[in-house]
C-alpha cells in the first residue's frame, strides 16, 4: 500500500479552496464560480473557506501548514508577493506548487473626471511642476499597487507621494472626492462610475477590446506592457504529483467552460490559463520585480522588525496579571487593596510598556512628522493620565467599594475555566463534541440538576447550530479531530 | 410627478411582471427579512457577511428578485442586533451597542416587551426617513458625502468619542480610561501607512489587531453572563416574569422628535463613505440626550435612549445606499458585498443604473417600504418568542449563549484565534464592569480609534501641514461640535448644581 494514496483514488473527500479575503471580496467570488463550476467535473463537493486578514499570510500560511494531499487549495493572487516577501515567516513563495493562473487584469491608473489630468501626459507634466507633491491612492502600503506606482515613477523620471487607504473603494473614493490626484488600481475598477473616473494609462501591449477609450503607457513612451494583476491558484510544495495533474485538470475544464466565460466577460477581466510551469515562470518573474520596487519604496526583504526586549515584556506582564489575583485574595484577608485602583495601574503598566515598545518603531519618513509611534504614543499618554486620575480619585475615597455581599467570584472562575477548556477541546475533540462538553458541563456548574432535560436541551442546540449554522447558512465551524 | 410615476412602477414590478410571477417578490421579502433578523441576532454575523453567505443562492434567479432579496436581509439585520442588545446585553451588530444601554436596564426591571417594541418602531420610522432621504435628496446628498476627505474623517472620529462625556455622567474619568484603553488596545497590528507591525510580537494573527466583533461579543455577551453569574443570587429573586407588553402609543408620540432627529442623522452620516450606522447611533444617542428634559432617565431604561440609536441605525441603511447608487461606491461593508453581487447579475450600481434600468432602481426603492412593512410584522411577531427565550432558566440560557459567542467569533474570520479573543475579552469586560468601569466607550473607542489615526496621517501626508483640520470647512465644523459635544454636559451639571445650590439658599 503506497504511503501517499493509502489505496483510495484522489480525491475521495472535500477539495477546500482557501481564500484570504472575507466573504465577498474579488477573490472570493472567483473562487465561489470555480467551486461552482468545477463541481460539475468531478464528483467531491468544492468549497471556499475564508481565511482573511494579515495581508494574506493567514491563509498562505494555512495552506503551508496543512497537509500536502491535494485537499487544500490556496487561491492564489499576485497580491500575495510583496506580503511574504516583507515578512519572516518560516516560509516563502518556493513552498508552492503553482497550479494554475485563471484571470488577469492589467494595472492601470485612474482619474477623476473633475480633475486636469486627463492622460499620463497631463500627470507627468503636473508632477514635474511641483515634484514631490502629487498624491497617488490605492489600497496599502507595499501593495501591488503601491510598487505599481513605485515602478511608473522610476520609469517615467517623476516623484510623486503615496498615500494609502486601506482599501480599493476608499481610494477610489478618495480620487472622486478629489482628495487625491491618481488612482492605481485595473480598468475594471471604474465600471458604474464612467461619469466621474477616466483611465489615464493602462500597463498593457495594446488597448484592450473592453475598454477601447483608454491608451496605453507605451503611447506615451512609458515601458510598461506586462504588469498584471494575476489571480490563480496554489497547493503546497510536495503535494502528490497525481493530485496536482487531477487538480490542473480540473481548473483547465473550468476555464473552458461556457459559464466560467460568462462570468470572466461580466467581471470585465481577462481570461487566461497558465499551466503550472508557465504560471511558475510567472510567479517567479514578478516576485524578482516586486523585489526590487519594494526596495525602491523603503521596504526590507524578509526581515525581523526589531522590537523591545522580550524578558522586559514578559515582567511587566507578569506583575499585571500577578496584581489582579491578587486584588482579590488580599481583600479577603481584611486588608483593602481596591480593585480599581489595581485596574488604574495595570492600565498604566500596559500605556509604559506600549510606549516602550513603540520606541523601536521606523522613523517616520522623510517629510513628515508623524510616524508609526506617534499616535500609540498620544494614547499610551492619556491612558496613563486618566489611570492617575482614577486612582486618585480611589485614594481620596471618592470611589467607594460596591457591596458585593452575597457575590461568588468563585463560580465566575469555574465557568471561566470550563469556557477555557472548551476553546482548548475544540480543535482536539472537534466541534460538536466540545460543544456538548460545553453546554452540559456549563449547566451543570452553574447548578442545573434536572439531567434528562439537561441533555435533551444540549442536543437540541447540536441539532440546531447543525442545521442552521452547517447545512442552511453554511457558516463554517471550527474543525476538530473528531466530530 | 415623474419620481411619483417611477415610484408607482417600481411597486407595480413588484407585484410581478412578464418574468417574475406574482408571488415570487414578496416571498423573497419576507424570507429575506427572517434571514437578516436571524444574521443580526447572531452576534458575529454581520449584514456583510450574511449578505455574502446569501449571494450563491441568488444565482439562479431573475435580477430584480436578486436585488429585492439582498435588500431586504440588508435593511433587517439593524433591527435583529438590538433585539439581543435588549434581550440578554449581547449587541448583535457594533450599532446596538448603544441601544443596549438603555434597552437592557429595561429588560432588568422586567420590561423588555416595551424595550423591544420601541426599538421595533423606532427602527422602522428611521428606516422611512432613510428611504424618503434616499429618493428624495440622494443626488445632492452624494455631493456633500464625496467632500469628506481625510481631515473631515478625523474629525468626525474625534466628534465621536466626545461622546463619551455625554454617555456616561456618572463614572466620566473611568469612562475616559475605558476610552483610552480601547484606543490604545486598537493600535495593535499593522500599521496602516507603514505596514509595520506594531504590538504584534511576531504573531501573524495579530497583524489585523484584535478583530473587532469578537472583541465586541467578548465584553458583553461573555461580560454579562461572568456578571451575573456572580451575583447569581441577587439576580433571580428580583425579577422572574419579564412583560411581553408593548409601548403604549402615547408614549412613542412622547418622543416623535427623538426618533425623527434620529432618522435624519442616521441618514446623513450613513451616507458618508466609510462612516457607518455605528458612529451615527452612538451621536444620535449623544444628541438625544443633550437635548433630553429627563437627561438623568438615559442609562437607567429611558425610552429616548432606546428610539433615537435604533431610528439612526435603521436609517443609516437607506444612507449607505446613497453612495452605492448614486456614485457606485460602497459606503460600508454591507454595501461593498452588494456591489459584488449585483456585479454578477450584470447590474453595475452607479449613476448609469438610473438612466439605463429605472425600473429596477425604483423596484429597489418600492422594496425599502415593503420590507419595512413587513418588518414590523415579523418584529412584533417575534417579540413574545424573545422574551420567552429569556424566561428560560439561567443555567441554561447561558452555557448556550457562551457556545453561539464563541461559534460567532470563529465565524467572522474563520479563525480559533478570535475565539481566544473573544474570552479574553469577556473576563477583561467582567473586571472593567464590576468596577464601574463602562464598556461601551471601549467599543465606540475600538471603532473609532482607527479611523482618527488613519485618516490623521493621510491628511498630514497629503497636505503636510497641521492646518489642515481647521482650514478644511468640514473638519473645522465637527471639530467645533467636538468641543461642544465635550463640554456640553460638564457645564451643564456645573450649572444645575449651582443652580440648586442657590436655590437652596434663597430658601
Amino acid at each position: 500500500m503506497s504511503v501517499v494514496g493509502m489505496g483510495a483514488e484522489y480525491p475521495d473527500k472535500t477539495i477546500k479552496i482557501v481564500v484570504h479575503t472575507k466573504p465577498g471580496g474579488a477573490i472570493d467570488i472567483m473562487a465561489r464560480q470555480v467551486a461552482q463550476i468545477a463541481m460539475s467535473y468531478t464528483d467531491e463537493s468544492v468549497v471556499v473557506v475564508n481565511k482573511s486578514g494579515g495581508s494574506g499570510l493567514i491563509a498562505m500560511a494555512n495552506t503551508y501548514y496543512s497537509k500536502p494531499d491535494g485537499y487544500t487549495v490556496l487561491a492564489f493572487p499576485a497580491a500575495f508577493l510583496a506580503p511574504i516577501q516583507t515578512t519572516d515567516i518560516g516560509f516563502g513563495l518556493e513552498n508552492f506548487q503553482y497550479l494554475a493562473c485563471m484571470t488577469v487584469s492589467p494595472e492601470a491608473i485612474i482619474t477623476s473626471k473633475n480633475s486636469d489630468l486627463a492622460t499620463f501626459e497631463d500627470i507627468l507634466s503636473a508632477a514635474k511642476a511641483e515634484p514631490g507633491k502629487q498624491k497617488w491612492c490605492g489600497p496599502g502600503s507595499g501593495s501591488l499597487d503601491h510598487l505599481m506606482a513605485v515602478k511608473i515613477w522610476d520609469k517615467a523620471g517623476m516623484e510623486a507621494k503615496w498615500i494609502p487607504y486601506g482599501g480599493g473603494g476608499p481610494a477610489i473614493t478618495a480620487v472622486m472626492g478629489n482628495h487625491s490626484d491618481v488612482y492605481v488600481g485595473n480598468p475594471e475598477d471604474i465600471l458604474g462610475r464612467e461619469e466621474n473616473l477616466r483611465i489615464a494609462a493602462v500597463a498593457n501591449p495594446t488597448r484592450l477590446d473592453s475598454f477601447p477609450f483608454a491608451p496605453t503607457f507605451t503611447e506615451f513612451g512609458i515601458d510598461l506592457t506586462d504588469d498584471v494583476m494575476w489571480r490563480g491558484f496554489a497547493v503546497k510544495k510536495g503535494t502528490d504529483p497525481k493530485a496536482v495533474s487531477y487538480l490542473v485538470d480540473l481548473l483547465h475544464k473550468v476555464s473552458k467552460d461556457e459559464r466560467w466565460g460568462k462570468f470572466v466577460r461580466t467581471m470585465r477581466l481577462q481570461s487566461v490559463f497558465l499551466e503550472d510551469e508557465e504560471f511558475t515562470q510567472v510567479v517567479n518573474r514578478d516576485a524578482e520585480s516586486s523585489k526590487t520596487y519594494l526596495r525602491k519604496a523603503g521596504f526590507k526583504i524578509g526581515s525581523v522588525p526589531e522590537s523591545a526586549p522580550l524578558p522586559g515584556i514578559l515582567f511587566a506582564g507578569a506583575v499585571m496579571f500577578l496584581l489582579l489575583p491578587g486584588s482579590f485574595v488580599l481583600r479577603r484577608k481584611g486588608k483593602k487593596l481596591s480593585q480599581v485602583a489595581v485596574i488604574s495601574l495595570i492600565g498604566i503598566a500596559l500605556a509604559i510598556v506600549f510606549f516602550f515598545e513603540s520606541t523601536y518603531f521606523p522613523p517616520p519618513r522623510e517629510g513628515t512628522v508623524v510616524g508609526a509611534a506617534t499616535v500609540p504614543q498620544v494614547w499610551a499618554l492619556l491612558l496613563t493620565i486618566l489611570g492617575l486620575l482614577v486612582f486618585r480619585s480611589v485614594s481620596v475615597g471618592k470611589d467607594a467599594e460596591p457591596n458585593r455581599e452575597g457575590h461568588s467570584v468563585r463560580s465566575v472562575i469555574r465557568i471561566t475555566l470550563l469556557a477555557a477548556l472548551y476553546t482548548i477541546l475544540i480543535p482536539l475533540a472537534g466541534f460538536f463534541t466540545a460543544t456538548m462538553i460545553m453546554l452540559v458541563g456549563g449547566m451543570l456548574v452553574m447548578g442545573y440538576r434536572q439531567y434528562a432535560k439537561l441533555i435533551l436541551i444540549a442536543a437540541a442546540v447540536l441539532v440546531f447550530m447543525y442545521i442552521v449554522f452547517l447545512k442552511t447558512l453554511v457558516v463554517p465551524l471550527p474543525e476538530g479531530v473528531l466530530l | 410627478m415623474e419620481l411619483l410615476a417611477n415610484l408607482a412602477a417600481g411597486f407595480a414590478a413588484l407585484l410581478g411582471t412578464e418574468t417574475i410571477p406574482w408571488w415570487q417578490p414578496m416571498t423573497v421579502i419576507t424570507i429575506g427579512i427572517t434571514i437578516g433578523i436571524f444574521v443580526g441576532v447572531m452576534p458575529g454575523l454581520s449584514a456583510s457577511t450574511g449578505l455574502a453567505l446569501m449571494v450563491p443562492f441568488t444565482f439562479g434567479m431573475e435580477p430584480l428578485i436578486a436585488i429585492v432579496f439582498l435588500v431586504a436581509i440588508y435593511t433587517s439585520c439593524a433591527y435583529g442586533g438590538t433585539i439581543t442588545a435588549i434581550a440578554i446585553n449581547t449587541p448583535g451588530t457594533p450599532a446596538a451597542v448603544a441601544v443596549a444601554m438603555d434597552g437592557y436596564s429595561l429588560t432588568k426591571q422586567g420590561q423588555p416587551g416595551r424595550a423591544l417594541g420601541a426599538s421595533l418602531i423606532a427602527n422602522v420610522m428611521g428606516g422611512l426617513t432613510g428611504a424618503l432621504i434616499l429618493i428624495l435628496f440622494s443626488f445632492p446628498l452624494a455631493k456633500i458625502a464625496l467632500k469628506f476627505g481625510p481631515p473631515a474623517f478625523f474629525s468626525l472620529a474625534v466628534f465621536g468619542l466626545t461622546i463619551v462625556a455625554a454617555m456616561e455622567s456618572k463614572n466620566r474619568t473611568k469612562a475616559f480610561f475605558s476610552t483610552a484603553l480601547g484606543l490604545l488596545l486598537m493600535t495593535v497590528g499593522l500599521d496602516i501607512i507603514n505596514a509595520h507591525p506594531r504590538f504584534t510580537f511576531g504573531q501573524t494573527e495579530l497583524f489585523d489587531g484584535f478583530s473587532f466583533i469578537p472583541a465586541l461579543i467578548g465584553l458583553f455577551a461573555l461580560g454579562e453572563i461572568l456578571l451575573n453569574i456572580e451575583k447569581t443570587g441577587a439576580i433571580q429573586t428580583s425579577v422572574k416574569t419579564f412583560s411581553s407588553k408593548l409601548p403604549r402609543f402615547g408614549e412613542m408620540w412622547k418622543i416623535r422628535k427623538n426618533i425623527f432627529k434620529g432618522g435624519a442623522i442616521g441618514a446623513l452620516v450613513g451616507a458618508v463613505p466609510g462612516a457607518g450606522a455605528t458612529i451615527a447611533a452612538f451621536v444620535a444617542y449623544g444628541e438625544a440626550k443633550r437635548s433630553s428634559k429627563e437627561p438623568e432617565k438615559f442609562g437607567t431604561g429611558s425610552l429616548e435612549g432606546i428610539a433615537a440609536p435604533s431610528a439612526a441605525a435603521g436609517a443609516s441603511e437607506g444612507g449607505a445606499l446613497v453612495p452605492l447608487l448614486t456614485l457606485g461606491i460602497p459606503g460600508s461593508a454591507a454595501t461593498a458585498v452588494m456591489i459584488g453581487a449585483l456585479t454578477l447579475h450584470n447590474i453595475t450600481p452607479g449613476p448609469e443604473l438610473f438612466k439605463n434600468n429605472p425600473v429596477l432602481v425604483y423596484a429597489l426603492f418600492a422594496s425599502l417600504f415593503v420590507g419595512i412593512a413587513f418588518m414590523l410584522l415579523v418584529g412584533f411577531l417575534g417579540t413574545k418568542l424573545w422574551v420567552k427565550l429569556i424566561e428560560a432558566p439561567r443555567a441554561v440560557l447561558f452555557p448556550v449563549i457562551m457556545t453561539i459567542a464563541f461559534v460567532g467569533s470563529f465565524a467572522v474570520k474563520n479563525s480559533m484565534f478570535d475565539v481566544y479573543v473573544c474570552l479574553g475579552f469577556g473576563v477583561l469586560g467582567w473586571l472593567l464592569r464590576r468596577n464601574g468601569f463602562p464598556t461601551a466607550p471601549l467599543v465606540l473607542a475600538m471603532i473609532l480609534g482607527k479611523m482618527a489615526e488613519t485618516n490623521f496621517r493621510q491628511a498630514l501626508l497629503s497636505e503636510g501641514t497641521w492646518t489642515v483640520f481647521f482650514t478644511n470647512p468640514l473638519s473645522l465644523g465637527l471639530l467645533i461640535l467636538a468641543v461642544f459635544s465635550l463640554l456640553w454636559p460638564i457645564l451643564k451639571e456645573r450649572r444645575k448644581r449651582s443652580s440648586t445650590e442657590n436655590q437652596g439658599q434663597n430658601a
